[in-house]
Protein backbone atom coordinates (compact mmCIF):
# COMPACT_ATOMS: atom_id res chain seq x y z
CA UNK A 1 0.00 0.00 0.00
CA UNK A 2 1.32 3.07 -1.42
CA UNK A 3 0.24 5.97 1.81
CA UNK A 4 1.46 9.17 -0.74
CA UNK A 5 -0.03 8.34 -4.29
CA UNK A 6 1.11 10.81 -7.07
CA UNK A 7 -0.21 13.35 -7.93
CA UNK A 8 -2.15 13.51 -11.45
CA UNK A 9 -0.84 17.17 -11.88
CA UNK A 10 1.54 18.79 -9.73
CA UNK A 11 0.40 22.11 -8.67
CA UNK A 12 2.68 25.14 -8.53
CA UNK A 13 2.93 25.10 -5.18
CA UNK A 14 4.31 22.00 -5.49
CA UNK A 15 6.66 22.82 -8.55
CA UNK A 16 7.90 25.69 -7.21
CA UNK A 17 9.24 23.96 -3.99
CA UNK A 18 10.51 20.87 -6.07
CA UNK A 19 12.32 23.44 -8.34
CA UNK A 20 13.73 25.32 -5.29
CA UNK A 21 14.74 21.67 -3.72
CA UNK A 22 12.13 22.69 -0.76
CA UNK A 23 9.84 19.16 -0.98
CA UNK A 24 9.41 16.61 2.04
CA UNK A 25 10.85 13.53 1.67
CA UNK A 26 7.45 12.38 0.94
CA UNK A 27 6.97 15.03 -1.85
CA UNK A 28 9.78 14.03 -3.52
CA UNK A 29 8.87 10.17 -3.46
CA UNK A 30 5.49 11.50 -5.36
CA UNK A 31 7.58 13.57 -7.30
CA UNK A 32 10.07 11.13 -8.46
CA UNK A 33 7.18 9.29 -9.28
CA UNK A 34 5.05 11.67 -11.61
CA UNK A 35 8.90 12.30 -13.55
CA UNK A 36 8.41 8.61 -14.63
CA UNK A 37 5.24 9.59 -17.09
CA UNK A 38 6.18 13.35 -17.51
CA UNK A 39 10.11 13.36 -18.31
CA UNK A 40 10.36 16.86 -19.46
CA UNK A 41 9.38 18.21 -15.93
CA UNK A 42 12.82 17.68 -15.47
CA UNK A 43 14.04 19.57 -18.48
CA UNK A 44 11.66 22.28 -16.98
CA UNK A 45 13.51 22.20 -13.58
CA UNK A 46 17.02 22.66 -14.90
CA UNK A 47 15.39 25.41 -17.58
CA UNK A 48 14.17 27.68 -13.76
CA UNK A 49 17.28 27.22 -12.08
CA UNK A 50 19.24 28.29 -15.25
CA UNK A 51 16.73 31.41 -15.05
CA UNK A 52 17.94 31.88 -11.77
CA UNK A 53 21.61 31.67 -12.55
CA UNK A 54 20.73 34.19 -15.36
CA UNK A 55 18.90 36.69 -12.91
CA UNK A 56 21.33 36.79 -10.05
CA UNK A 57 24.35 36.94 -12.44
CA UNK A 58 23.32 39.84 -14.37
CA UNK A 59 21.27 41.68 -12.00
CA UNK A 60 22.73 43.70 -8.54
CA UNK A 61 21.80 42.51 -4.62
CA UNK A 62 23.49 45.58 -3.46
CA UNK A 63 24.38 48.60 -5.29
CA UNK A 64 25.32 51.76 -3.74
CA UNK A 65 23.52 54.95 -4.71
CA UNK A 66 24.94 57.65 -6.23
CA UNK A 67 26.88 59.55 -3.63
CA UNK A 68 25.74 57.37 -0.65
CA UNK A 69 27.27 59.57 1.77
CA UNK A 70 25.26 61.88 0.95
CA UNK A 71 22.23 59.70 0.67
CA UNK A 72 22.71 58.94 4.52
CA UNK A 73 23.19 62.22 5.51
CA UNK A 74 19.99 63.80 3.70
CA UNK A 75 18.03 61.28 5.85
CA UNK A 76 19.80 62.10 8.88
CA UNK A 77 19.19 66.09 8.19
CA UNK A 78 15.70 65.10 7.38
CA UNK A 79 14.89 63.08 10.58
CA UNK A 80 16.84 65.26 12.61
CA UNK A 81 15.05 68.12 11.62
CA UNK A 82 17.70 69.67 9.93
CA UNK A 83 17.62 73.81 9.91
CA UNK A 84 15.14 75.65 8.33
CA UNK A 85 15.97 78.78 6.80
CA UNK A 86 12.70 81.30 6.42
CA UNK A 87 13.11 83.25 2.85
CA UNK A 88 11.22 86.11 1.65
CA UNK A 89 10.27 84.26 -1.13
CA UNK A 90 8.14 82.18 -3.56
CA UNK A 91 7.19 79.05 -3.16
CA UNK A 92 8.93 76.89 -6.45
CA UNK A 93 8.45 73.27 -6.87
CA UNK A 94 11.68 71.65 -6.40
CA UNK A 95 11.43 70.54 -10.13
CA UNK A 96 12.39 66.69 -10.46
CA UNK A 97 14.79 67.15 -13.41
CA UNK A 98 17.40 69.83 -11.79
CA UNK A 99 17.62 68.07 -8.00
CA UNK A 100 18.10 64.31 -10.04
CA UNK A 101 21.14 66.12 -12.35
CA UNK A 102 22.40 66.78 -8.86
CA UNK A 103 23.04 63.39 -7.63
CA UNK A 104 23.84 61.85 -10.58
CA UNK A 105 26.86 59.20 -11.15
CA UNK A 106 28.79 62.20 -12.58
CA UNK A 107 28.25 64.81 -10.16
CA UNK A 108 30.42 63.49 -8.05
CA UNK A 109 33.41 63.57 -10.10
CA UNK A 110 32.55 67.15 -11.67
CA UNK A 111 32.22 68.08 -7.31
CA UNK A 112 35.42 66.60 -6.39
CA UNK A 113 37.26 68.68 -9.37
CA UNK A 114 36.05 71.50 -7.60
CA UNK A 115 36.72 70.49 -4.29
CA UNK A 116 33.58 70.90 -3.08
CA UNK A 117 29.97 70.65 -4.32
CA UNK A 118 26.63 72.53 -2.61
CA UNK A 119 23.43 70.57 -3.39
CA UNK A 120 20.83 72.76 -3.26
CA UNK A 121 17.66 71.16 -2.52
CA UNK A 122 15.80 74.30 -3.05
CA UNK A 123 16.29 77.40 -4.97
CA UNK A 124 14.32 80.12 -4.73
CA UNK A 125 14.79 84.08 -5.64
CA UNK A 126 12.56 86.63 -4.17
CA UNK A 127 9.27 87.80 -5.42
CA UNK A 128 8.09 91.04 -3.92
CA UNK A 129 4.57 90.17 -2.37
CA UNK A 130 4.87 86.86 -1.55
CA UNK A 131 6.49 85.44 1.57
CA UNK A 132 6.75 81.64 1.77
CA UNK A 133 9.36 79.06 3.57
CA UNK A 134 12.04 77.55 1.72
CA UNK A 135 14.74 74.93 2.91
CA UNK A 136 18.65 74.86 1.83
CA UNK A 137 21.20 72.54 2.93
CA UNK A 138 24.80 72.42 1.67
CA UNK A 139 27.06 69.42 1.72
CA UNK A 140 30.47 68.88 1.05
CA UNK A 141 31.51 65.38 -0.66
CA UNK A 142 35.18 66.22 0.91
CA UNK A 143 35.26 65.24 4.64
CA UNK A 144 37.44 67.99 5.02
CA UNK A 145 35.27 70.77 4.06
CA UNK A 146 32.28 71.68 6.15
CA UNK A 147 29.44 73.65 4.32
CA UNK A 148 26.65 75.19 6.30
CA UNK A 149 24.04 77.12 4.62
CA UNK A 150 21.73 80.14 6.38
CA UNK A 151 19.73 83.28 5.38
CA UNK A 152 21.22 86.15 5.86
CA UNK A 153 18.92 89.49 6.36
CA UNK A 154 21.69 91.75 5.80
CA UNK A 155 22.05 90.35 2.18
CA UNK A 156 18.30 88.94 1.45
CA UNK A 157 20.10 85.78 0.42
CA UNK A 158 21.21 81.93 1.46
CA UNK A 159 24.87 82.61 2.32
CA UNK A 160 26.95 79.77 1.91
CA UNK A 161 30.04 79.28 4.66
CA UNK A 162 32.66 77.00 3.24
CA UNK A 163 35.52 76.13 5.94
CA UNK A 164 38.69 73.89 5.13
CA UNK A 165 37.91 75.09 0.82
CA UNK A 166 41.29 75.30 -1.27
CA UNK A 167 42.36 78.50 -2.31
CA UNK A 168 40.41 79.19 -5.55
CA UNK A 169 42.83 80.28 -8.14
CA UNK A 170 42.81 83.85 -9.21
CA UNK A 171 42.33 82.83 -12.88
CA UNK A 172 38.88 81.50 -12.13
CA UNK A 173 35.67 83.15 -13.36
CA UNK A 174 33.70 82.76 -10.81
CA UNK A 175 29.86 84.09 -12.37
CA UNK A 176 26.36 84.22 -10.22
CA UNK A 177 23.07 83.70 -11.10
CA UNK A 178 20.13 85.00 -9.16
CA UNK A 179 17.26 82.54 -10.64
CA UNK A 180 13.82 82.98 -9.85
CA UNK A 181 12.67 80.11 -10.77
CA UNK A 182 13.19 76.96 -12.92
CA UNK A 183 10.94 74.94 -15.38
CA UNK A 184 10.73 71.66 -14.90
CA UNK A 185 12.64 69.82 -17.38
CA UNK A 186 11.02 67.11 -18.86
CA UNK A 187 13.16 63.75 -19.42
CA UNK A 188 15.51 64.63 -22.02
CA UNK A 189 15.08 68.10 -22.26
CA UNK A 190 17.07 70.83 -21.19
CA UNK A 191 16.37 72.85 -17.83
CA UNK A 192 15.47 76.11 -18.06
CA UNK A 193 16.90 78.85 -15.61
CA UNK A 194 14.82 82.37 -14.84
CA UNK A 195 16.42 85.31 -13.83
CA UNK A 196 15.37 86.71 -10.34
CA UNK A 197 14.49 90.51 -11.47
CA UNK A 198 13.04 89.09 -14.85
CA UNK A 199 11.57 85.98 -14.32
CA UNK A 200 10.45 85.88 -18.23
CA UNK A 201 14.04 86.26 -18.64
CA UNK A 202 16.14 82.88 -19.48
CA UNK A 203 19.61 83.24 -18.03
CA UNK A 204 21.00 79.72 -18.24
CA UNK A 205 19.83 76.32 -19.77
CA UNK A 206 21.17 73.00 -18.53
CA UNK A 207 21.23 69.86 -20.63
CA UNK A 208 23.02 66.68 -20.69
CA UNK A 209 26.21 66.35 -23.60
CA UNK A 210 26.88 63.74 -25.78
CA UNK A 211 27.97 61.61 -21.87
CA UNK A 212 25.40 62.10 -20.26
CA UNK A 213 27.44 65.06 -18.17
CA UNK A 214 26.01 68.76 -17.41
CA UNK A 215 26.21 71.60 -20.28
CA UNK A 216 25.77 74.86 -19.21
CA UNK A 217 24.55 77.30 -21.69
CA UNK A 218 24.84 81.28 -20.53
CA UNK A 219 22.32 83.56 -22.36
CA UNK A 220 23.78 86.59 -20.80
CA UNK B 1 9.82 25.29 25.32
CA UNK B 2 9.50 25.73 21.53
CA UNK B 3 8.10 27.82 18.93
CA UNK B 4 8.08 25.43 15.82
CA UNK B 5 6.44 25.74 12.32
CA UNK B 6 5.99 22.28 11.03
CA UNK B 7 5.16 21.24 7.65
CA UNK B 8 6.31 22.02 4.18
CA UNK B 9 5.36 25.24 4.08
CA UNK B 10 7.71 26.50 6.22
CA UNK B 11 10.18 24.32 5.32
CA UNK B 12 12.57 27.41 4.26
CA UNK B 13 10.97 29.79 7.19
CA UNK B 14 13.33 32.29 9.08
CA UNK B 15 15.44 30.64 11.90
CA UNK B 16 13.75 32.02 14.87
CA UNK B 17 16.66 33.97 16.92
CA UNK B 18 16.84 32.84 20.84
CA UNK B 19 15.97 35.48 23.18
CA UNK B 20 18.65 38.44 23.56
CA UNK B 21 18.42 40.15 26.99
CA UNK B 22 21.43 42.05 25.82
CA UNK B 23 23.08 44.18 23.70
CA UNK B 24 23.71 41.54 20.82
CA UNK B 25 26.56 41.95 18.27
CA UNK B 26 27.34 40.41 14.96
CA UNK B 27 30.46 38.66 13.97
CA UNK B 28 31.98 41.77 13.12
CA UNK B 29 31.47 43.40 16.48
CA UNK B 30 28.13 45.48 14.99
CA UNK B 31 25.15 45.85 17.09
CA UNK B 32 22.78 43.49 15.44
CA UNK B 33 19.39 45.05 13.47
CA UNK B 34 17.50 44.39 16.77
CA UNK B 35 20.17 45.86 18.82
CA UNK B 36 19.92 48.95 16.51
CA UNK B 37 16.18 48.93 16.38
CA UNK B 38 15.57 49.12 20.11
CA UNK B 39 18.30 52.14 19.58
CA UNK B 40 16.16 54.12 17.04
CA UNK B 41 13.12 53.44 19.53
CA UNK B 42 14.62 55.01 21.79
CA UNK B 43 15.17 58.32 19.71
CA UNK B 44 19.07 57.15 18.78
CA UNK B 45 19.58 58.76 15.44
CA UNK B 46 23.32 57.44 14.97
CA UNK B 47 21.60 53.73 15.88
CA UNK B 48 19.34 54.35 12.41
CA UNK B 49 22.19 56.20 10.91
CA UNK B 50 23.70 52.66 10.98
CA UNK B 51 20.94 51.01 9.31
CA UNK B 52 20.57 53.31 6.40
CA UNK B 53 24.37 52.38 5.90
CA UNK B 54 24.19 48.90 6.53
CA UNK B 55 20.50 48.48 4.08
CA UNK B 56 20.55 51.49 1.65
CA UNK B 57 22.81 49.45 -1.03
CA UNK B 58 20.48 46.59 -0.80
CA UNK B 59 16.80 48.65 -1.02
CA UNK B 60 18.74 51.05 -3.61
CA UNK B 61 19.35 47.54 -6.04
CA UNK B 62 16.17 45.97 -5.09
CA UNK B 63 14.20 49.22 -6.13
CA UNK B 64 16.34 49.39 -9.27
CA UNK B 65 15.91 46.18 -10.48
CA UNK B 66 12.11 46.79 -9.98
CA UNK B 67 11.59 50.09 -11.91
CA UNK B 68 14.40 49.55 -14.54
CA UNK B 69 15.22 53.47 -13.29
CA UNK B 70 18.25 54.46 -11.12
CA UNK B 71 17.61 58.23 -11.29
CA UNK B 72 13.95 57.42 -9.40
CA UNK B 73 15.57 54.89 -7.36
CA UNK B 74 17.19 57.05 -5.52
CA UNK B 75 14.37 59.18 -4.45
CA UNK B 76 12.12 56.21 -3.99
CA UNK B 77 14.80 54.73 -1.83
CA UNK B 78 15.14 58.08 0.17
CA UNK B 79 11.27 58.10 0.98
CA UNK B 80 11.65 53.98 2.16
CA UNK B 81 14.23 55.27 4.98
CA UNK B 82 11.87 58.38 5.99
CA UNK B 83 9.15 56.02 5.85
CA UNK B 84 10.64 53.57 7.97
CA UNK B 85 12.14 55.80 10.44
CA UNK B 86 8.50 56.92 10.86
CA UNK B 87 7.11 53.29 11.37
CA UNK B 88 9.45 52.37 13.57
CA UNK B 89 7.84 53.35 16.81
CA UNK B 90 5.33 50.26 15.86
CA UNK B 91 7.40 48.10 14.94
CA UNK B 92 7.31 45.10 17.03
CA UNK B 93 9.95 43.03 15.70
CA UNK B 94 7.83 40.07 14.52
CA UNK B 95 9.44 39.88 11.59
CA UNK B 96 13.34 40.72 10.87
CA UNK B 97 14.62 44.24 10.28
CA UNK B 98 15.20 43.95 6.53
CA UNK B 99 11.96 41.70 5.60
CA UNK B 100 9.79 45.08 7.54
CA UNK B 101 12.07 47.17 5.60
CA UNK B 102 11.70 45.17 1.97
CA UNK B 103 7.73 45.73 3.05
CA UNK B 104 7.80 49.30 3.03
CA UNK B 105 10.41 49.55 -0.02
CA UNK B 106 8.09 46.98 -1.82
CA UNK B 107 4.87 49.27 -1.08
CA UNK B 108 6.62 52.48 -2.15
CA UNK B 109 7.89 50.82 -5.45
CA UNK B 110 4.58 49.40 -6.16
CA UNK B 111 2.70 52.54 -5.53
CA UNK B 112 5.33 54.45 -7.67
CA UNK B 113 4.62 51.61 -10.46
CA UNK B 114 0.83 52.15 -10.19
CA UNK B 115 0.87 55.77 -10.54
CA UNK B 116 3.33 55.75 -13.75
CA UNK B 117 2.24 52.72 -15.26
CA UNK B 118 5.02 51.22 -16.42
CA UNK B 119 4.91 47.79 -18.10
CA UNK B 120 1.61 46.20 -18.09
CA UNK B 121 0.37 47.35 -14.44
CA UNK B 122 -2.17 45.24 -14.54
CA UNK B 123 -3.49 43.69 -11.30
CA UNK B 124 -2.44 40.77 -12.08
CA UNK B 125 -4.35 37.04 -12.30
CA UNK B 126 -1.77 34.66 -11.67
CA UNK B 127 -2.64 32.72 -14.78
CA UNK B 128 -3.23 35.37 -17.21
CA UNK B 129 -2.81 34.64 -20.62
CA UNK B 130 -0.86 31.28 -19.39
CA UNK B 131 -1.95 28.13 -18.33
CA UNK B 132 0.73 26.09 -18.54
CA UNK B 133 0.52 22.54 -17.59
CA UNK B 134 2.94 21.85 -14.51
CA UNK B 135 6.09 19.81 -16.35
CA UNK B 136 5.70 21.71 -19.56
CA UNK B 137 8.08 22.84 -21.88
CA UNK B 138 8.29 26.36 -22.28
CA UNK B 139 8.69 27.09 -26.04
CA UNK B 140 11.50 30.29 -26.54
CA UNK B 141 9.21 32.77 -28.73
CA UNK B 142 11.88 34.65 -30.14
CA UNK B 143 11.94 33.98 -33.77
CA UNK B 144 15.42 35.29 -34.63
CA UNK B 145 17.50 32.78 -32.08
CA UNK B 146 20.80 34.47 -31.19
CA UNK B 147 23.64 33.09 -33.72
CA UNK B 148 26.36 34.52 -30.96
CA UNK B 149 27.06 34.36 -27.75
CA UNK B 150 25.75 37.96 -26.45
CA UNK B 151 27.14 40.55 -24.69
CA UNK B 152 26.71 41.49 -20.84
CA UNK B 153 25.15 44.43 -21.96
CA UNK B 154 22.85 42.73 -23.96
CA UNK B 155 22.13 40.24 -21.81
CA UNK B 156 20.85 42.66 -19.28
CA UNK B 157 18.87 44.80 -21.83
CA UNK B 158 17.04 41.64 -22.86
CA UNK B 159 16.50 40.82 -18.73
CA UNK B 160 15.31 44.44 -17.77
CA UNK B 161 12.81 43.79 -20.65
CA UNK B 162 11.57 40.67 -19.74
CA UNK B 163 11.23 41.65 -16.17
CA UNK B 164 9.01 45.18 -17.66
CA UNK B 165 6.65 41.90 -19.00
CA UNK B 166 6.00 40.72 -15.10
CA UNK B 167 3.20 42.98 -13.16
CA UNK B 168 4.96 44.45 -10.31
CA UNK B 169 3.57 41.36 -7.89
CA UNK B 170 5.30 38.89 -10.12
CA UNK B 171 8.47 40.88 -10.62
CA UNK B 172 8.60 41.57 -6.80
CA UNK B 173 8.80 37.86 -5.90
CA UNK B 174 10.82 36.74 -8.30
CA UNK B 175 13.62 38.92 -7.90
CA UNK B 176 13.50 38.34 -4.08
CA UNK B 177 13.86 34.90 -4.36
CA UNK B 178 16.80 34.50 -7.46
CA UNK B 179 17.94 37.94 -6.15
CA UNK B 180 18.01 38.57 -3.00
CA UNK B 181 17.79 35.15 -2.09
CA UNK B 182 15.23 35.55 0.31
CA UNK B 183 12.72 32.58 1.89
CA UNK B 184 9.62 32.21 0.80
CA UNK B 185 8.54 33.36 4.60
CA UNK B 186 10.62 36.29 3.95
CA UNK B 187 9.05 36.92 0.47
CA UNK B 188 5.50 36.65 2.26
CA UNK B 189 6.29 39.27 4.71
CA UNK B 190 8.27 41.59 2.46
CA UNK B 191 4.93 41.43 -0.46
CA UNK B 192 2.36 41.00 2.58
CA UNK B 193 0.91 37.86 1.11
CA UNK B 194 0.26 34.35 1.66
CA UNK B 195 3.21 31.83 1.12
CA UNK B 196 0.85 30.10 -1.27
CA UNK B 197 0.35 32.96 -3.22
CA UNK B 198 4.19 33.58 -3.14
CA UNK B 199 4.97 29.82 -4.61
CA UNK B 200 2.20 30.84 -7.00
CA UNK B 201 3.13 34.19 -8.12
CA UNK B 202 6.96 32.72 -8.54
CA UNK B 203 5.70 29.97 -10.84
CA UNK B 204 4.26 32.36 -13.20
CA UNK B 205 6.67 34.76 -13.17
CA UNK B 206 9.16 32.10 -13.82
CA UNK B 207 7.54 30.10 -16.31
CA UNK B 208 6.77 33.69 -17.97
CA UNK B 209 10.74 34.60 -17.99
CA UNK B 210 11.47 31.29 -19.53
CA UNK B 211 9.54 31.71 -22.53
CA UNK B 212 10.93 35.32 -22.77
CA UNK B 213 15.11 34.25 -21.70
CA UNK B 214 15.16 30.75 -22.51
CA UNK B 215 17.12 31.67 -25.81
CA UNK B 216 19.32 33.90 -23.19
CA UNK B 217 20.32 31.61 -20.77
CA UNK B 218 20.85 28.60 -23.59
CA UNK B 219 23.30 31.18 -25.45
CA UNK B 220 25.14 32.45 -22.39
CA UNK B 221 25.16 28.77 -20.84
Amino acid sequence: MNPTPPPDDLNEELMTRWIDGHLTPEELVAVERALAVKPLMMREKESAQHLGGLLRQHLPSVMEPPSPEFFTSRIMEEIKGAPVVTLPAAPVARPAGFRSWLRQPWFAPLASAAAVALLFLAMNGARPGIVATSVARAYAPDPKVVANAFYSEEAGAVVIDLQGLEAVPDDREIRAYDVADAAPAAPGKPLVLHAANDPDRAILVLSPDASAGPRFRDLN
Amino acid sequence: MEAVLSGPMFMDAVPLAPPVATPSLRSDGEPDDAELVIRCQAGRHEAYESLVVRYRGRIYAMIVNMTGNDADAWDLSQDVFLKAWKALPRFEARSQFYTWLYRIAHNVTYDWLRKRKIGPGTEFDDALGQTPAAGAVTVPQGTDPPDARLGNKEVGARIAAALEELSPEHRAVVLLKEVDGLSYQEIADSVGCTLGTVMSRLFYARKRLQTLLRDVYETTA
